[in-house]
C-alpha cells in the first residue's frame, strides 16, 4: 500500500516479529515487578508520611518531594552514568528496577495516603469506642474502603509506568522502544515502526484499563457483601 | 565540583532553553485545548464528542517518547522539513494539548449541573451560560491543576535531549560525556529542575486547598 511517495512494507513487522515479542516482554516484566515493589515501597513511604514521629516524616516527605519534582530521565542517569563513579557498576536492567520502583513509589505513597485519610473519621472513631485496635481497626475498616479509592489510582499508575519504559531504552535495556528504535535505525521505515509501536503500547493501556474496571466492581462487589 | 562550576553558565542556557520550551508549549496546548473544549461545549454535537473522546485518549494512551519520535521522524518524510526545534514543540504540544483538554473538560463538568439547568430553564444559550456560569467559576479551580500541567511539561521536556534539542538535560549529558562526573552533575541538573518545579508545585498545593471545596 502506497500513501503519497510512501511505500507502506509491513514485512519489517512481520520479520522482526519474534525479536519485538522479546522486547515486549522484557517491557512486560520490569513493569510487572516494579508494580509490586512500588506497592510495598508505598506502603512503607505511606506510612512514614502520616507518621506523628518528626524525623520519620521528614524523611518520607523530603523522599516524595524530591522524585516527584525531578524528571524520571534525571534520576535515571543519575543512577545509572552516576554509580560507576564510586565503583558500582550495575546493569540497565538492575537500575531500571530500582530507579522505577523508588520513583512511582513517592507517588504510589500518596495514592495510598490519599484511600487511607479518605475513609471518614467517624468510622475509626467508632471503632475505638468498640475497643477494636489500632491493627484491627485499620484491618477491617480503614483498608477495605481505601482500597475502593486506591485501586483506580493504583492502575492508572501501571499505566503510566508502561508509558516511561520507552526511557529505559536509553540505559541500555532491550525492551520494546530499543527494539524499534533499532529496527528504524536499519531500515528507515519509520511509518509502519511507530504506528505498531504505539499501538501495542496503546493496546496494554486499554487491556490494563478493563482490567482495572474488572477489579474495582469485584472489590465493590465483595465489600458490599462485608457490609 | 569544579567541573560543575565551569560549565554552570553551559547548564544556565540550557536551563533557559528549557523554561522557554516549557512556557511555549504550555501556551500552545492550553490554547488550544480551551478552544477545543469550549467549541465541543456549545456544539452540544454527540459526533463531534466521541471524535474529541477518542482522538484524546488515543493520544494519551501513547507515551510522550513516541508521539515526539513520530513528528521527528514522520513530518520530514511526508515533505514537512521543519527544524528539529519546531518538531519537538509540536510533539509536545500535541501531547499536552490532549492531557490539558481533560483537566478544562473536568474543570468545566465540576460546576454543579444544576447550575446549568437552571440557567437553561431561564433559556439561556449555551454561549451564554458558558461564559457567564460556568467558566467563572471553573477558572479559579482550573489553574492548580493546570500549574501541574505546566510541572509536568518541564519533567517531559527531558526527553527533548533524546531528539538532541539543546535544553537542561541534554547539556548536562554532554558534560557528563566528556567528564564522566555523572553524580555531580546530574545532581547538580536534579537541583535546578527541583528549584525551578517545587515552588510552583508549592503555589498549586495552596490553590488546591484554598479553591476546590469538596461537596
Amino acid at each position: 500500500m502506497t500513501i503519497g511517495a510512501y511505500r507502506f512494507d509491513w514485512t519489517v513487522i512481520s520479520r522482526n516479529f519474534p525479536i519485538i515479542l522479546q522486547g515486549l516482554s522484557l517491557t512486560l516484566k520490569i513493569a510487572g515487578s516494579v508494580l509490586v515493589l512500588t506497592t510495598i515501597v508505598g506502603l512503607i513511604v505511606c506510612f512514614g508520611r502520616m507518621s506523628k514521629n518528626r524525623i520519620v516524616y521528614g524523611v518520607a516527605t523530603g523522599y516524595v518531594e524530591a522524585i516527584r519534582n525531578t524528571p524520571l530521565l534525571v534520576q535515571l542517569f543519575l543512577i545509572y552514568y552516576g554509580l560507576p563513579q564510586w565503583g558500582i557498576r550495575l546493569s540497565g536492567f538492575t537500575v531500571s528496577i530500582v530507579v522505577l520502583t523508588l520513583h512511582t513509589g513517592a507517588y504510589t505513597a500518596e495514592i495510598f495516603r490519599a484511600g487511607i485519610e479518605s475513609t471518614s473519621m467517624g468510622q475509626i472513631q467508632a471503632g475505638k469506642s468498640l475497643g477494636l485496635k489500632n491493627t484491627q481497626i485499620m484491618q477491617h475498616i480503614v483498608l477495605p474502603q481505601a482500597w475502593i479509592a486506591i485501586i483506580p489510582a493504583l492502575t492508572n499508575q501501571f499505566i503510566y509506568t508502561l508509558k516511561d519504559t520507552p526511557l529505559l531504552a536509553f540505559i541500555g535495556v532491550k525492551e520494546m522502544m530499543y527494539i524499534f528504535y533499532d529496527i528504524q535505525t536499519n531500515t528507515w521505515q519509520v511509518f509502519e515502526v511507530y504506528l505498531t509501536a504505539g499501538g501495542i503500547y496503546l493496546l496494554f493501556s486499554l487491556l490494563i484499563g478493563f482490567g482495572a474496571r474488572r477489579l474495582e466492581s469485584h472489590h465493590l462487589k465483595k465489600f458490599k457483601k462485608k457490609t | 565540583m569544579e567541573v560543575v562550576i565551569e560549565n554552570f553558565p553551559y547548564f544556565l542556557r540550557g536551563f533557559a532553553t528549557t523554561i522557554y520550551i516549557s512556557l511555549l508549549t504550555f501556551g500552545i496546548a492550553t490554547t488550544i485545548s480551551g478552544l477545543i473544549v469550549i467549541t465541543a461545549e456549545i456544539l452540544d454535537n454527540r459526533k463531534i464528542e466521541t471524535l474529541i473522546t477518542v482522538t484524546v485518549n488515543l493520544i494519551r494512551g501513547l507515551p510522550l517518547l513516541i508521539i515526539l519520535f513520530m513528528t521527528y521522524f514522520w513530518l520530514p518524510l511526508m515533505g514537512l522539513h521543519i527544524n528539529r526545534f519546531l518538531a519537538a514543540i509540536l510533539g509536545l504540544s500535541i501531547f499536552f494539548t490532549a492531557s490539558i483538554s481533560e483537566v478544562f473538560r473536568g474543570g468545566v463538568q465540576s460546576i454543579e449541573q444544576g447550575q446549568a439547568e437552571a440557567a437553561m430553564a431561564l433559556a439561556m444559550t449555551r454561549w451564554q451560560i458558558l461564559t457567564y456560569i460556568i467558566l467563572p467559576q471553573a477558572a479559579r479551580r482550573l489553574i492548580a491543576p493546570l500549574l501541574g500541567e505546566f510541572v509536568r511539561i518541564v519533567k517531559g521536556s527531558t526527553l527533548l535531549s533524546l531528539l538532541t534539542i539543546p535544553e537542561l538535560m541534554l547539556a548536562g549529558r554532554e558534560t557528563v560525556e566528556a567528564t564522566f562526573m555523572g553524580t555531580q552533575i546530574y545532581l547538580t541538573i536534579g537541583f535546578m529542575y527541583f528549584g525551578f518545579v517545587y515552588p510552583i508545585s508549592l503555589i498549586a498545593k495552596k490553590l488546591e486547598a484554598k479553591f476546590y471545596y469538596h461537596y
